[in-house]
């Protein structure tokens, strides 16, 4: 007997399997009944088939059964079922004491800030807070700028109506920003929030130092209101923690 | 009715009703990891491991053919193996591991003597033959000759294209009947292979 090609011994396995579409067992079938062959062929793989088939069945050669105390399911106890709970509170708990631990470390960073601005505020120009040099140290800048701006424009050739004007403004821009670089203790002095220097110190320097009026210092207020959002927060953390416990007790018998 | 309820209890965790069901069943777990694994011991950790696996997934069971799912079950632990460890069989199965009792289609207590023989020499003839083909083929012999699965279930399960699987079925089948082909002396005259063709 010849050797089949690929494709026919595919086939033959196939069409015994009942894997060929209609198409295909039609054209084998014909196939079948033109070629001995293939139909010798045929009579084997069935034959083999039959012998597989009839291997034996093995006997095991021993019991797979489990062992109850290994497979049975335990009843754990109620504290593993809440373990998910649990968890979820913990975590809960270590998140609280990490936000009130930065909050507290924040409000005592800015008690003492605020103690700094009480000084710089009192009349005395030994300490200086550096806000107040920052704010004061913009205003030249901005003035400076618009001087240049208003300089740029006057020297335009296509503005020369009222350049003499404007040519003088922006000098006396310069020179009112110039000095400014090293501001004085009254401009130090302004409240925080007035911005700084809003007018030129146009007074000489043997002039007398305008009179600071101490603000009340504004301190204990700010404290006052951290310490109120952080007794907030610790309320809103205690009504979470005893909903949780609440919703705990509910899964206890 | 008892396997069912045997199921039904099982399911719900009783394992001294899944052990009615592993005792009505190892037999056929342990000879389809046998076929596919090729040696007793191999054959031995498959079938433990498919029947906890089997009690650990019964909650997937939704009813049909329990003893097909535990050998589906079994056939995936094999397969499993045989991909990690590239596995290939190389001891014979020897008569302690077959139970003459278990086919009394293939070998019968009330056959003559001459005819136990004949019979023994086909089953000796048609075990070796098996045992030489690979991993890959007996597997593909043991679920689509011995049960009964579809060639696209086969695919599906193994994890390859239908082409292959049909490739493999047929390969393997040919090897098979060319090997028995070889040892037409031994086999039995209604056996023989050339009275077939």
């Amino acid at each position: 007997m010849g050797a089949m090609d690929n494709r026919d011994v595919m086939l033959l396995s196939a069409y015994l399997d009942d894997e060929l579409t209609v198409e295909e067992r039609i054209q084998f079938e014909e196939r079948l009944q033109s070629d001995s062959q293939l139909q010798a062929e045929l009579d084997e793989l069935r034959q083999t088939i039959a012998f597989i088939q009839q291997m034996p069945l093995l006997k095991a050669p021993r019991n797979y059964t489990l062992n109850p105390a290994e497979f049975q399911p335990r009843t754990r106890p109620m504290i593993y079922r809440l373990r998910p709970v649990l968890a979820v509170a913990a975590a809960l708990v270590m998140v609280c004491g990490a936000v009130f631990f930065f909050m507290s470390l924040q409000s005592s960073d800015e008690a003492s800030e605020s103690q700094s601005v009480d000084i710089a505020a009192a009349p005395t120009e030994q300490a200086m807070p550096t806000f107040a040099m920052t704010q004061a140290a913009q205003e030249p800048d901005r003035a400076l700028d618009e001087a240049d701006r208003e300089f740029g424009a006057a020297a335009a050739p296509s503005e020369l109506k009222g350049t003499t004007e404007q040519a003088e403004e922006a000098a006396m821009a310069m020179i009112t920003a110039t000095p400014l670089a090293t501001p004085t203790l009254d401009l130090l002095a302004a409240p925080s929030g007035g911005g700084g220097l809003v007018e030129p110190n146009t007074a000489g320097e043997g002039e007398a130092m305008p009179e600071v009026v101490p603000q009340p210092p504004t301190t204990f207020n700010y404290l006052d209101d951290t310490q109120g959002q952080i007794l907030d927060t610790f309320n809103q953390i205690w009504l979470a923690l005893q909903q949780l416990i609440d919703s705990i007790r509910r899964f206890l018998p | 009715m008892v396997l069912q309820a045997n199921i039904r209890k099982a399911q719900q965790g009783d394992v001294e009703a899944f052990n009615q069901l592993v005792l009505a069943y190892q037999d056929h777990v342990y000879t389809a990891a046998y076929r596919i694994m090729g040696d007793a011991t191999a054959a031995d950790d498959m079938t433990q491991d498919a029947f906890v696996t089997a009690f650990r997934k019964l909650g997937q069971f939704h009813g049909g053919n329990f003893k097909a799912w535990l050998i589906r079950i079994a056939i995936n632990t094999c397969y499993d193996e045989l991909r990690r460890t590239k596995r290939r069989p190389t001891e014979s199965i020897n008569d302690d591991d077959y139970d003459s009792e278990a086919n009394p289609k293939l070998v019968s207590k009330a056959d003559s003597p001459e005819t136990y023989v004949q019979r023994s020499e086909l089953r000796s003839a048609i075990e070796d033959c098996f045992e030489l083909l690979s991993a890959e083929h007996r597997l593909v012999v043991t679920m689509s000759d011995m049960e009964d699965y579809s060639y696209e279930e086969i695919a599906s399960a193994v994890n390859i294209s239908l082409g292959t699987v049909k490739s493999r079925i047929s390969r393997a089948r040919m090897r098979l009947r060319d090997c028995l082909k070889t040892k037409g002396e031994l086999l039995p005259s209604v056996y023989r292979q050339d009275n077939v063709s």
